[in-house]
């Protein structure tokens, strides 16, 4: 083992699950604010960011806004694990607006 | 006198108090209160006035005592109970004997205290200010505030710091146990 640690600052850390969040949830990542927590010892997650949607007279197939945000909650906790090699207690997420994105005819 | 014999005397002097300081203060007091009682033998012995009480006033005020000669009684009951707690408790100054084959080492135990910390920190990974270490005279005490999703094992640090402890062997010997914080800390 080689003498010294890594330390990883709680801001470095926020930006590394804002970056996964934003992946998870397709939408850029200056939009996520991340919060970070003790839980008893576990990082606790806690995101807010916009839901991108397509407009609601869409006819494109799309999963619900729940099943979506469950996804997204799973993505970002296996992939902060592997990442940030961080055990992680609970994983919040706030939607706070709706990014909606017209789709484009196709020509 | 042999060196180790020396070497001995020299550990344990600074492992405790001297009780000089104690006595000179008890001796002073109880010649005092003789040369006091002389005074108003002698006073009352030729037939003059007293200096404060004559001594058959005193022995009748303590047969039927008043409040202030039961308050007096109680001051003088408790320095009393200090000089004996002085005279009896082992009087120690909080340091640690280190034995050593040529010399006579002895240690501050906020000395030991950073060496089991830091030994402790450096098994655990965590910065040097999340680790905070006492010792008294037989046990270490270190806690440690964990970072987030980091679990550390308080069992496996306990035993690589006691493990330290006993290439040290202080005497008299430390039991050191390491606490981890049930609440951890998110930066680094």
């Amino acid at each position: 083992m080689i003498p010294g640690r890594v330390a990883i600052s709680s801001r470095a850390l926020e930006r590394t699950v804002a970056a996964i969040a934003a992946g998870a949830l397709r939408v850029p990542p200056s939009t996520v604010r991340v919060t970070l927590a003790d839980e008893a010892g576990l990082l606790g997650v806690s995101v807010t960011a916009p839901l991108r949607t397509t407009a609601l007279r869409s006819t494109a197939p799309a999963d619900g806004i729940v099943t979506r945000v469950q996804a997204a909650r799973r993505g970002i906790r296996a992939e902060l694990t592997e990442l940030a090699g961080r055990e992680i207690g609970r994983v919040n997420v706030t939607i706070s607006r709706a990014d909606i994105r017209e789709e484009k005819r196709v020509r | 006198m042999t060196e180790q014999a020396l070497y001995r005397r020299l550990v344990r002097r600074s492992l405790h108090r001297s009780r000089s300081a104690a006595v000179v203060v008890a001796l002073v007091l109880l010649s005092l209160v003789a040369v006091y009682v002389g005074i108003e033998a002698t006073l009352a012995a030729l037939g003059r006035g007293p200096l404060l009480i004559t001594p058959a006033d005193a022995v009748a005020a303590l047969e039927n005592p008043t409040t202030i000669v039961l308050a007096g009684a109680a001051v003088v009951a408790i320095i009393g109970i200090v000089f004996v707690l002085l005279a009896l408790l082992p009087g120690s100054r909080g340091r640690h004997e280190v034995p050593n084959e040529r010399l006579a080492v002895v240690v501050d135990d906020s000395v030991l205290a950073g060496a089991i910390g830091g030994v402790a920190q450096r098994a655990s990974g965590v910065a040097p200010s999340r680790v905070v270490t006492s010792v008294s005279k037989r046990r270490g005490a270190v806690t440690i505030t964990p970072t987030s999703g980091v679990p550390l094992d308080s069992a496996a640090l306990s035993a690589t710091a006691q493990d330290f402890v006993h290439t040290l062997q202080p005497r008299p010997a430390v039991k050191v146990g390491v606490t981890v914080a049930a609440n951890g800390v998110v930066g680094a």
